[in-house]
């Protein structure tokens, strides 16, 4: 299960007030973390605290729990319940002068928050109480207004556990081009239309920085147990690139365990490149470069450096072996593909190692990298069930804190495409042809016009 | 509770290569026409594809593609995954379908070891879908005030090896309660009335963690209710989704000549290089018959005369439900 508290060494998503997130690192207890305007605080303070929940900054940089009631709450007494018609913004106009506070007083009563001696909803009240056009507005333009300012002056943020859907998120808002347009919603369909089981043994393309690995690790671990399920990644390079596995709190050893690593170079064995020293340039020789199968010979020298290196080289042709030798005919349970590479390429590559009613799954930004594949698989023999979907997700307001409920003003237009399948054995018998199906009227012509259940 | 032992083979939480003696396969012939079948020695499956004998695919992979007897179809026999259970299981009630699923699951954090607590189990669509994600260390207690679907789904656990991990409960949980109480990591209450057990769902949680809710309900009015009371009981970050699954429709359209003149009888010509009829129609028809056909014309020829299209499809049906989700620490 996820860890229950905030320890030492973890990471943490940070949520703050104006809703921009960051990933801070506890490294050790006596490190203090910056939030920017919104302050700094003192690590100890948030380790032995529970993970998704709400948290203020006090004056003494030290956090405190905050009863998770939100910051609207306590101002709740700023807004005015009295629904009556009367009020409305026929009135309203655009004066500088609305606001009786100067900016200098803000500025002021800002210094006194920051060394402490007020509290943010001190100065959200101020604010308040000194706009002439609030007692004018609806309840709702009210709570606006005091939304808007608890964005800019609270000190209170929330301590998310980075899990692949909280990582998902953060991506999707700030980094969209690294996670390859991977939205929580795509994301989470991705795991079912893979029937990811923590006994499964799943090859994965992954171009995203490894958020489908982060996706797939915490499906199939569950703390330091080993559930038996594998997962099996093609670097795009030489080098693994999946810094969001990194940035989930694994227990120790889990990802070493569960993931394996091949380059695609590396699929097929070359001869006589054994020996090739300059392709075994990385210091962590985690993923080896070496090619042949050929035993390597010992170095004849005594130096001590030359030897190590030799022991470190010995090894990595070893695990490169032993991962290639994983990709075997039919033995993964699923493909999941979010790849910069072309799918029909892939696909020509990796199915003969995905086993028979096992799912393929490729996920893109654009229908139209998808589409070859697509008419690929509905033209062999060897899938069923292809298809290609998207998803519409929408978030509402909803009515909390005396909101009103509605749609949020931005959606997001398109987490992207998702073209799903599953190996077939056709090996056997006979097969109809396409024109043979025809002629009986059969086709596929029925199940497309009608509604899919799948 | 029942099968105690066998729960490692459950084809929901464990995948089987060949097809044994007793294993339950999904009869596929396309996405709307799929039957789940029990394969015993020497039995036989009818359907409009003709008899078929059991014996022919015992020892085979799970993903066998034959031709049926009558010769009128190919039938894949598919291993069981949740999702091909939800679209061929015997509907009781409406049911949860995939992308409303898999929303609930990642937002209720659900993953293995996590104790989920559901109520009502319906058909069990999603109970299926539950199960396979928190497995095999997970448990589910699912709650159904309908003693027939209690029964009927307590048979079906049963028969899918999922006793261990599923634990159904006859139980009315907006008067009675759950009767559990610190133990549950998620909650997902699909009620006529799920503010009625907002009350009763914050007992069950553990203590020391934050714990996560989430509400299926189809009306606004529903909706609003349920907010106040979960806000009521200390729920907060609430939020609010719809979503809906649309499917991509993709043919091959025969690029049209512009018209000419006929020089014979001074009328405009119009020319359609595969149909003989007038243009205007074709592209519905098209449409109409979609599928296989158009796709493969599609993949054996890059023509230079043909175009590759693709659109959303017109009728995207979908759930009418609102999704609640929030979250709940407890001390």
């Amino acid at each position: 299960m996820s860890s229950l508290l905030i320890e030492e060494g973890h990471k943490v998503l940070i949520r703050m007030p104006s809703s921009n997130s960051k990933i801070v690192h506890i490294r050790s207890a006596t490190q203090k973390i910056n939030l920017g305007k919104f302050g700094t605080f003192n690590a100890s303070s948030l380790i032995g605290k529970p993970f998704n929940a709400a948290y203020d900054i006090q004056a003494d940089g030290n956090v405190a729990f905050v009863d998770p009631k939100s910051l609207l709450e306590e101002l709740g007494e700023e807004i005015d319940e009295d629904e009556s018609s009367e009020r409305n913004n026929s009135n309203l106009k655009d004066r500088e002068e609305n606001q009786k506070v100067t900016v200098e007083e803000i500025a002021r009563l800002k210094k006194d928050m920051q060394e402490g001696k007020i509290a943010a909803t001190e100065i959200i009240k101020t604010l308040v109480n000194n706009n002439s056009s609030h007692d004018n507005k609806t309840k709702f333009a009210q709570l606006k207004f005091i939304k808007r300012k608890a964005r800019k002056y609270s000190k209170r943020f929330e301590a998310m556990e980075p899990t692949a859907r909280n990582l998902c998120e953060y991506y999707f808002n700030t980094k969209p081009q690294k996670t390859r347009g991977i939205r929580v919603d795509s994301l989470a369909q991705i795991m079912c239309f893979a029937n990811v089981m923590a006994s499964s043994n799943i090859l994965v393309c992954d171009s995203t920085g490894g958020l489908v690995l982060s996706a797939l690790l915490e499906r199939m671990t569950h703390g330091d147990r080993d559930l038996g399920g594998r997962l099996f990644a093609m670097l795009d390079g030489d080098m693994p690139n999946f810094d969001i596995v990194k940035e989930m709190n694994t227990a120790e050893g889990v990802v070493e365990r569960t993931i394996d690593y091949l380059s695609w170079s590396r699929i097929e064995p070359v001869e006589g490149e054994g020996t090739d020293d300059s392709l075994v340039h990385n210091s962590h020789y985690l993923f080896p470069s070496t090619l042949s199968e050929q035993p390597i010979a010992a170095p004849e020298t005594t130096d001590e450096k030359a030897l190590e290196r030799h022991t470190k080289k010995v090894a990595a042709i070893a695990r490169t072996r032993a991962a290639r030798a994983k990709l075997a005919p039919t033995a993964f349970d699923g493909l999941i593909i979010v790849s910069q590479f072309e799918v029909t390429d892939i696909l020509a590559k990796l199915i003969p190692f995905v086993g028979y009613s096992r799912p393929v799954v490729v996920h893109s930004q654009y229908k139209e990298a998808l589409v070859p594949a697509y008419l690929m698989m509905r033209a062999s023999p060897d899938y069923v069930n292809a298809q290609i979907t998207d998803t519409m997700t929408r978030e509402y307001q909803v009515p909390v804190s005396g909101l009103g409920t509605h749609p949020f003003m931005t959606t997001s237009g398109t987490g992207g495409y998702i073209l799903s399948a599953t190996r077939v054995y056709a090996g056997d018998g006979p097969l109809l042809t396409a024109s043979a199906k025809k002629k009986m009227g059969m086709g596929q012509a029925a199940q497309t016009s009608k509604k899919r259940k799948l | 509770m029942a099968a105690v032992g066998k729960e490692d083979h459950s084809p929901f939480t464990k995948y089987g290569k060949t097809i044994q003696d007793g294993d339950m396969v999904i009869a596929y012939v396309n996405p709307l026409d799929l039957q789940a079948v029990k394969i015993v020695k020497d039995g036989t499956m009818n359907n409009k594809y003709g008899a078929f004998d059991h014996n022919s695919i015992i020892g085979k992979p799970f993903g066998t593609r034959v031709l049926s007897k009558k010769g009128n179809g190919h039938i894949t026999f598919l291993h069981p995954t949740p999702e091909l259970w939800t679209a061929c299981l015997p509907h009781r009630t409406q049911i949860l379908y995939m992308p409303d699923i898999a929303l609930v699951s990642s937002l209720l954090d659900l993953k293995p070891g996590a104790v989920v607590i559901e109520s009502g189990t319906g058909s069990g669509s999603f109970s299926h879908s539950i199960a396979r994600t928190i497995a095999p260390t997970g448990t589910l207690h699912t709650f159904e005030y309908h003693e027939e679907r209690v029964l009927k789904f307590k048979d079906e656990l049963a028969s899918h090896d999922l006793s261990s991990i599923i634990h159904v409960n006859h139980r009315n949980v907006c008067k009675d309660g759950f009767g559990l109480t610190g133990v549950s990591d998620a909650v997902f209450l699909d009620l006529p009335s799920p503010w009625e057990a907002v009350a009763a769902a914050k007992e069950t949680f553990k203590k020391g963690k934050v714990g996560r809710i989430c509400t299926f309900s189809p009306a606004i009015e529903q909706v609003q209710r349920t907010c106040e009371e979960l806000e009521k009981f200390g729920f907060y970050d609430v939020r609010m989704f719809e979503t809906l699954i649309r499917r991509q429709e993709i043919k091959t359209l025969q690029k049209k000549p512009l018209p000419t003149r006929d020089n014979v009888t001074g009328f405009t010509k119009r020319e359609s290089p595969k149909r003989k009829r007038d243009g205007q129609d074709d592209e519905d028809e098209e449409a109409a018959e979609g599928g296989e056909k158009e796709d493969e014309e599609a993949a054996t020829g890059d023509k230079a005369d043909q175009v590759v299209v693709s659109r959303t499809v017109q009728n995207v049906a979908g759930h009418t439900s609102f999704l609640v989700f929030a979250s709940i620490f407890i001390e």
